[in-house]
């Protein structure tokens, strides 16, 4: 099964390709607001790369968030289209769970901790927890909040602990000063991918997709008193209210009505 | 993979599917041949947006992601076609709300490029001139359109649908933003274009005499200074009914664009007279323009309220002026919130 995988939700925009466990062609660049731009070519890209036609496409996944609202809704939007054009399976992965992933194996630690910065001085974060038989489980939802926020519910479990991603790389010193006393083994993984990458979205996908099917489950549309199929839609993690982002000065720049 | 898309010169029979998510409204069209609707869908976000007296960016970037998938879906379907007829996509880059652009964009150029077909952005302020030419595609030129809305105020002169400029325009606020503003000031609610064309149905026209700016001045017009009188008048006369003051708000404005439109369209010797934008919908103004047209010997082009509003025939139809002459857009290109007019906006 060839899964397409798409990953827009940090500054990392990446593109992969796999089929079941093998990745075919990947892409990434470093894409501070230039989203939008860079991923239609990157998507061109690796499959011209892989050989493949756009049709052998069997599923497409997608990193929902959290993150940088402006950059997941460009992913989103592209996934959406090609599960709707190529009527194939869409879902959706977790910005945090990607980041899990992408740091394989991880048993040596009690508590994995996936960071992801989604500005605003917020991060997002979510508690993970190695097991016996080596499987990781989510043990704490994906949450948003100040750095502060995200200590306090590590300190609470006091358990050894390892950071994934740049956010928490970059913040080592802060973080390890704010544990303090207790200082249970701290680890940054610094050699462990910083961002979440479309291959480990397309590997999780393809899981997701053999175990549930397709993501959009949404109640069915009516048009012209006849039940229509659901186009393809996944659901993007914000964690934050739009409201908050209410701003008079922009609302003057608005397009034309 | 793609040659199509560099040799790609549409024709009568090129079907385009057309996307706008520019600021409140999630649109799809399939246009053929530039001018048959095959079918335009169109998903207002205005209930989201009213509690708030504005468009709210964020909100509006959320929902254009929502919605867009099943906008698309239906517009296939009334068009009777399935993805395999698109010949072409086309979704409009700017102006607008960057983030609501760019879900349209996105989505756009994701889909010319699993269906290999050319991409082309549209200019939304150009797409609404076109949207004239939908209602009416036998039309007289040289034709001025006078484009009204929420972010826009300007008289474009068109020699050919190819050959445009800007001839005048607001050195200041838009008709349709001033329109809010006001409606907020009086607490008529929101969008304030048509809330105050129906309390101005109430009211009196000659209660009070606002002042029409730079009347005398140009082809530029200026309502910064109108909506500054209405709130000084309010404040000064607590007791002047609301009614009379969005009824000689309404007459102020409706005067100065009917007096500037008859003068821009002698100079450009235009024979048709068009009006386009959200505040094209206002009653009076159609009206007046119409009456104003047909006594200076002109056709008037008043487009159905559902072509001078946003939407995305409109945006497949430009689309396709700029495919028959062998343009498209790369896939790298991105969204431009503050893209101009081709010649003369400023
Ligand atoms: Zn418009």
């Amino acid at each position: 099964m060839i899964v397409l995988g798409i990953d827009t939700a940090t500054e990392l925009v990446s593109v992969a390709l796999v089929d079941g466990d093998e990745v075919l062609a990947a892409s990434e660049s470093q894409s501070d607001r230039r989203h939008a731009e860079d991923l239609t070519p990157m998507l061109q890209f690796v499959v011209q790369r892989a050989g493949i036609e756009f049709s052998e496409v069997d599923a497409v996944a997608v990193d929902v968030g959290p993150g940088l609202f402006t950059g997941m809704r460009v992913g989103i939007a592209a996934a959406q289209a090609l599960a709707h054009v190529l009527s194939v399976p869409l879902v959706g992965v977790d910005s945090l769970e990607v980041l899990v992933a992408a740091a394989g194996n991880v048993d040596d630690h009690e508590l994995v901790v996936p960071v992801i910065d989604t500005r605003r001085r917020e991060v997002a974060w979510a508690l993970h927890r190695t097991h016996d038989d080596g499987t990781v489980r989510r043990v704490a939802p994906p949450q948003v909040g100040t750095m502060d926020d995200m200590l306090a519910a590590v300190r609470e479990r006091s358990q050894s602990c390892l950071f994934v991603g740049a956010h928490a790389i970059s913040h080592e010193e802060q973080i390890r000063g704010e544990v303090g006393p207790q200082a249970w083994a701290l680890n940054f993984g610094s050699s462990l991918p910083r961002y979440p990458h479309a291959r480990h979205v397309a590997l999780l996908g393809h899981v997701r997709v053999l175990r549930d099917g397709d993501d959009s489950g949404h109640a069915g549309r009516r048009a012209e008193g006849r039940e229509l199929p659901d186009a393809p839609t996944v659901r993007p993690m914000y964690l934050r209210d739009a409201d908050a982002e209410i701003s008079w000065t922009t609302r003057d720049a608005r397009g034309v009505r | 993979m793609a040659d199509v898309q560099q040799n790609f010169v549409a024709d009568e029979s090129t079907v385009v599917l057309g996307i706008e998510t520019s600021c409140d409204e999630t649109a799809v069209s399939v246009v053929m041949g530039g001018g048959d609707v095959l079918s335009s869908v169109v998903s207002s976000q205005l209930d989201e947006h009213a509690r708030f007296g504005g468009v709210v960016p964020e909100i509006a970037s959320r929902a254009h992601l929502e919605a867009l998938p099943n906008v698309t879906a239906e517009a296939l379907e009334r068009a009777g076609i399935d993805f395999s007829r698109i010949d072409a996509v086309a979704a409009t880059v700017g102006p607008g709300l960057v983030g609501a652009l760019l879900v349209g964009v996105s989505a756009a150029k994701a889909t010319a490029l699993a269906l290999d077909v050319p991409f082309v952005g549209v200019n939304h302020l150009e797409a609404h001139l076109y949207a004239a030419l939908l209602d009416d595609p036998d039309v007289e030129f040289p034709m001025l359109f006078v484009l009204v809305s929420g972010g826009h105020t300007m008289f474009v002169a068109m020699n050919d649908p190819h050959d445009y400029r800007v001839v005048g325009q607001t050195i200041d606020d838009a008709a349709g933003e001033a329109f809010d503003k006001v409606a907020r000031f009086l607490d008529l609610g929101f969008p304030g274009g048509p809330a105050i064309d129906r309390s101005a149905q109430n009211g009196n026209e000659k209660a009070v005499n606002f002042p029409r700016a730079m009347l005398n001045d140009g082809l530029d017009v200026s309502f910064s200074g109108l909506k500054t009188a209405v709130i000084n008048h309010v404040r000064a006369n607590p007791d002047v009914s609301n009614d009379d003051v969005a009824a000689s708000f309404q007459r102020a404005v409706v005067d100065v664009l009917v007096h500037k439109a008859r003068l821009a369209a002698r100079e450009c010797g235009a024979r048709t007279i068009a009006l386009g934008g959200g505040v094209a919908a206002n009653s009076q103004l159609r009206r007046e323009l119409e009456k104003a047209g047909n006594d200076d010997g002109l056709r008037v082009l008043l487009p159905s309220r559902e072509m001078c509003t946003d939407n995305a025939a409109m945006i497949a139809s430009a689309g396709w002026y700029r495919l028959r002459r062998g343009e498209s857009t790369p896939l790298d290109a991105g969204a431009n919130p503050n893209l101009k007019l081709a010649r003369g906006q400023r």
